[in-house]
Formats: C-alpha cells, structure tokens, sequence
C-alpha cells in the first residue's frame, strides 16, 4: 500500500526545471532516500510534499487523498529540517509540545505524549533546556521527538546528518534508522550522500536535473544501475566507463583486480593489460590510478585493491589486471542507458 | 613539458607599508570622529552639567554653584511637572502604536506583490524628509481655519451643525487640549514610525526560513506563528526599536515647536521644549540646562538596561 503517491509532479521556477515530471509510490513503514547531487530538485520535491512548495503541475497523494492545494498544516506529516529548526526561544518540552499544542490537544495529553516521545529518544533529562544548550546529537534528537509526537502519516526528512561531525554521523545514521524501523514511521530521507544513502535507505530513488534516473534498492541502484549517471554517482570512487567504438563498459574498481587475485576462480574473465601510474594507501584498501594498455581514455581507470590481498603493486609498473564477466556492465554508446551485455571482441 | 623556470621563486621578502600597520591606521581613521564627539558633544554636555548646578543666566554668566537649587526650583513650577508628564505619556504611547503598526508593516512589506519597492520607498519618506518640513506640512493640515481634514470631515456629514463633531464648523486640533496631545501623538507616531518599522523588517528577514517552514509544517496557522514564534524571535529587535524610539522622542522638541509651541496654554509641553523656552528664550540657562538633563540618569540606566537584555537574548 503506498502512503504518498506522487504523479507527474513539477516545479518551475521560470525557466529552471527544478522538478520535471515525478511519478513516485512510497510504501508503507519504508524509508525511501532522495539521492542525488545538490541543485538536482530532491529538496525542491520533498518541499512539495510537505506543502511548502507549491507545484507547476501534477498531483500529490497522501493516504490516498489529493492533498496538492492543501497548506502544509493541513497534510498531517511532520518534517526535519537540515538546521533541525528548534525554536531557540522554547525548551526542548515546548519544542516537543508546539505541534500538539498547534493541534488542540488538551495540555494533560500534551505532557504524557511529550514525555512519552521524550522516553523513546532518550531525551528526558534535556526536557528543560534550551536547544542552544544541546550538542549537535542531542538536537537532532530533540528535532526527532517533536516530528514523531503526533504520529504523522509521513515524516520527511532534509539531510538532518549534514550538520554533524564525521564521527556522530554514523552514529546518528544507526540511531535513526533503528528508531525509524522501531517505530515503522513512512520516512522519506533527502540526501546528497550516497554512503548515508546505501547505508539508511530500503529504496533509493536517484534524481538529476529534476528527473528521477532510478528506484530501487540500495544493492540494485548499485549493482544495476540504470545509466551511466547512476553508475558514476554510486561509489567512491564511481564506475571506471571505457569508451568503445558503439558501447560503454562499466566495471567497478574492487571488481578489477590483479589475475593472480581472481585466477582460483574458475569464472570466466576479461583482462587488461594495466599501467599503473600512481597509488594511494588509504589504509584498508589501496587506490591504483592507471590506464588500459592499448585504450586511449581522459578518464584514469581505477582498481580498488584491499590491504589484506596480499598482492605487490607498484607504480610505473604493468600487470594483467581482470575483471568476472558477471561484473561487467554495458551501456549505450548516445543515450548512456544500461544495455544488454555483448561480446567483448578487441 | 611546460618550462619550469617560467616559474620565478622571489628570493627576498617584500616591506611593510602603512596600510599594513593596524594600530597606527586604527587610530588615524578615528581621530576625527573623536574630535567630533569630544567638541561638539562631550564639552556641551559637561557644559550643560556644570550649569544646571550653578546660577548662570544669559545676563549673568558669572558661575556660582548653588548645589541643587535649579531641581527645586523646576520642580516646583507646574509647567515642568507638566512637561515631565507629557514627555513620558506622549513617548509611551506612541512608542506602543509605533510597534503595533510597524510589526504589521514589516510583516506587510515581507509579502511579495507588485509595488513592494515603491512602497517601501514611501514608508521611509516621513523619515527621509526633514523633521520641521514634515511638521509644517502638518501645521496645515490641523490649521484652526483651512485644515483640509475638516473639508473631509463637513463634505461626509460628520462636521457641521447637527452632526456628530458639530455644531462648529472647524475642529481647532491644535487650540483644545485633548486634540492637540491626539495631534502630537499622530504627527510623531508619522515621523518615527518609518524607522521602527525598517528595523523590524530587518529583524524579520533575519529569522531562519527554516524556523518558520517549521512552524507551518508543524501545524501554527498565522496568528499562532506571529504571536508565538515570530514575536518572541524578534524582541531583541523590538528592544533595538523602542530604544532608538525613546531616545530620539526624549530629545526631540521640533515637533512640539513648530505644532504648538507647547500650547494650548502649556499642556503639550515636553521636557525638551520647556527646556528650550525656559533656558534659552527665558534666559534661565541654569534652570534650563537642569530640566534638559532632568531623565539623563534615568534613560542612561534604561538605555544600559535594553542593551543588556539584548545582548542576553542574542546568545538564542
């Protein structure tokens, strides 16, 4: 059953296409993440799901009702913003309080639900601070229990790790992904990083410039992708495309490897001649950067090699480097779209 | 290969000029501001301290101090308790409709629609123009004889025999009490309004976006986001306002000037103006210079008091 319908939505501010022609179902209890680089209209349409945006064209539905002229107050969803918002002039208890007390509810429930909300996030000793007395963790917490207090059909969230350090990230990330399968929230998640993407997402939907490139799981957009944008996207670093005389090959870094690497597999395999032309140690894997001997390319083509292997490599140097058919990937020569896999004739 | 020694690597370093030396251009830039306060500021505040303790008067410039002989004596006189009292009901008052109106101005002046430059051309002109040009144009408008507002008034039957503002023919805001203090009130609620409310704007735009998207998502409709994020958001603000507000209605005495002279009779009196009549048209330079400086320590307290609560709320 899907809780928030989107069809053939649109934004135009003048000539800029932010959003051109959405068509997007999200499922019930699932947390769908908007990925995509800044400027590509993930935030544009997750605005105009909560009603802060209104759209050029095109229908949203929430809990199968047309929602599109309705104000955000209206739509019965709750958002996260990417500063978390608090009203720095309330407590974290009035914070938590204000969509209650927005809705009518008496001041006796409003108190057991904040407390409540508070309980489940773990946040009852903060109950009489101000948010400029909470670290960053704490507000997005706070930011938390004050989207889930009034149960809300969806909760949309707008890169509320983006404000935190590298090391509370992942943390956060863990927090809030166990909260939000705990809870079973509909959560729609907009980021432009795509490890958080894999990381948190059932279903990743990829945008850019305003058109959706590809839905699915985290495993399929990465594995699968549907062009050649979201194979570059996904992956640090992105897909290495070799540019042939009709057709692009795709094949990721950690899947090309030295020949002595993958020569106990009995899967048939491509190689390549491979000039390595620079390494970095990254700790637990080394980056090659080198070319494809025989195959001119502006673009360095990359090996992801792990530490563990315990295979010496050095720059300037010339390997045999292979890749599993399996892991190949083939995509149109004009359009960049995924294509069949073909014979790899020299 | 590009030439390497295209590159040249300078082998000794540059010199100090005067722009690079802080300290000396930090004292040079200030020195006339200094001079400025100090000569036509400092000197004639102290000048005004050491006369309001002495019996100086425009014939008499001999200085003997006479302790505070000028505070009882002003404040024996019912023209300044008077004029004390107008100060502070004229201020108050406008300075609660100033902040009222100017909060809707700046919400008004928010909104996007067409016009919105010219109309914030025009919500500053009151300010823009000089105060005694603003007040003349004003004197006009209340006159006893051609006020226009009456031709108003008798053109929609509410003035003239047997009408509700009747049975006369004019007004006469200026020449009856209550009137003229509602006419004092209206032409400075006109002229400071335009700079509580620029403020407010400032104050207004300077909210995260975020805070008030927040709001809305979270279910507060317009007054309830006004009333209980936006105001309380903007105190700091309102606090910057008022101060401004207070201080240049304590020392302005143009309006009342040039409007009523402090009429009818003396009940539109202000401290700044009975100053100005008392000690430089009177020529009671001692007694003047005490009833100008009569709030000095009181708006110095308030103004330490606003400033700080200000600087307490920004930390937010």
């Amino acid at each position: 059953m899907s809780v928030v319908e989107i069809r053939g939505i649109k934004k135009h501010f003048g000539d800029v296409r932010a959003v051109d022609g959405v068509d997007l179902s999200v499922h019930k209890g699932e947390l769908l993440v908007l990925l995509g680089p800044s400027g590509c209209g993930k935030t544009t349409l997750l605005r105009m799901i909560a009603g802060l945006e209104q759209p050029t064209g095109g229908d949203i539905l929430i809990g199968d009702e047309v929602v599109t002229n309705l104000p955000p107050r209206a739509r019965h969803i709750a958002m996260v913003f990417q500063s978390y918002a608090l009203y720095p002039h309330m407590t974290v208890f009035d914070n938590i309080a204000f969509p209650l007390k927005a809705r009518g509810i008496p001041k006796e429930e409003r108190r057991a639900k904040v407390e409540n909300a508070a309980g489940l996030l773990a946040i009852e000793s903060l109950l009489h601070r101000k948010p400029r007395q909470l670290s960053g963790g704490q507000r997005q917490r706070v930011a938390l229990a004050r989207a889930m207090v009034r149960s809300p059909r969806v909760m949309l969230l707008d890169e509320p790790l983006s404000n935190l350090d590298a090391q509370q990230r992942a943390s956060a990330r863990d927090e809030l992904q166990q909260f939000q399968r705990q809870m079973g929230i509909t959560t729609i998640f907009v980021t432009h990083d795509q490890i958080e993407a894999m990381g948190l997402g059932d279903r990743i939907v990829v945008m850019h410039d305003g058109q959706m490139r590809q839905v699915g799981t985290p495993q399929e957009v990465y594995y699968d992708s549907a062009d050649t944008f979201v194979a570059t996207f996904l992956g640090s670093p992105g897909i290495n495309l070799v540019h042939r005389a009709d057709y692009i090959l795709g094949f990721r870094p950690e899947h090309f490897l030295p020949k002595d690497v993958l020569a106990a597999d009995e899967e048939k395999c491509v190689s390549f001649t491979y000039d390595v032309t620079r390494i970095e140690y990254l700790g637990a894997d080394r980056l090659l950067y080198g070319n494809l001997v025989g195959i001119p390319s502006d673009v360095k083509t990359m090996s992801r090699l792990p530490t563990t292997v315990p295979v010496t490599v050095e720059a300037g140097q010339q390997y045999e480097f292979v890749i599993r058919e399996q892991d190949l990937r083939f995509f149109d020569h004009t359009t960049g779209k995924r294509t069949a896999p073909r014979e790899i004739g020299e | 290969m590009p030439d390497r020694m295209a590159f040249e690597v300078p082998e000794k370093a540059g010199t100090r000029t005067l722009a690079d030396r802080e300290g000396l251009l930090g004292t040079l830039f200030l020195l006339p501001a200094f001079v400025y306060i100090i000569t036509l500021v400092g000197i004639p505040l102290v000048l005004a301290i050491t006369y309001s303790f002495s019996n100086v008067t425009a014939g008499n410039t001999a200085f003997d101090f006479n302790g505070l002989e000028n505070f009882r004596l002003i404040l024996a006189t019912p023209q300044f308790r008077r004029a004390l009292w107008d100060t502070l009901y004229f201020t108050i008052v406008s300075q609660i409709i100033i902040i009222i109106l100017a909060t809707a101005l700046a919400e008004l002046l928010a909104l996007d629609f067409r016009g919105k430059r010219l109309a914030r051309v025009l919500l500053i002109l009151p300010w823009a123009t000089p105060i005694s040009l603003g007040t003349i144009g004003w004197l006009w408008l209340l006159d006893s004889k051609f006020s226009p507002i009456d031709w108003v008034l008798r053109a929609i039957h509410l003035l003239g025999p047997g009408t509700i503002f009747g049975p006369g023919l004019h007004m006469n805001y200026l020449g009856k009490t209550n009137l003229a203090m509602a006419s004092v009130i209206i032409v400075y609620v006109w002229r400071f309004l335009p700079l509580s409310a620029v403020i407010l704007m400032a104050g207004l735009t300077s909210i995260n976006r975020e805070i008030l998207d927040q709001a809305a998502v979270d279910g507060s409709g317009f007054w309830r986001t006004l009333l209980e994020i936006k105001v309380p958001l903007l105190l700091p603000i309102v606090n910057v306002a008022l101060l401004f507000g207070f201080i240049s209605m304590f020392s302005d005495m143009t309006v009342i000037f040039l409007l009523t002279r402090g009429g009818p009779v003396y009940y539109t009196q202000v401290l700044a103006s009975w100053a100005y009549f008392k000690g430089v048209e009177g020529g009671a330079l001692g007694e003047g210079a005490a009833t100008a400086l009569f709030l000095f320590p009181v708006l110095l307290a308030g103004v330490i008091m606003v400033l700080r609560s200000t600087r307490r709320m920004e930390v937010t």
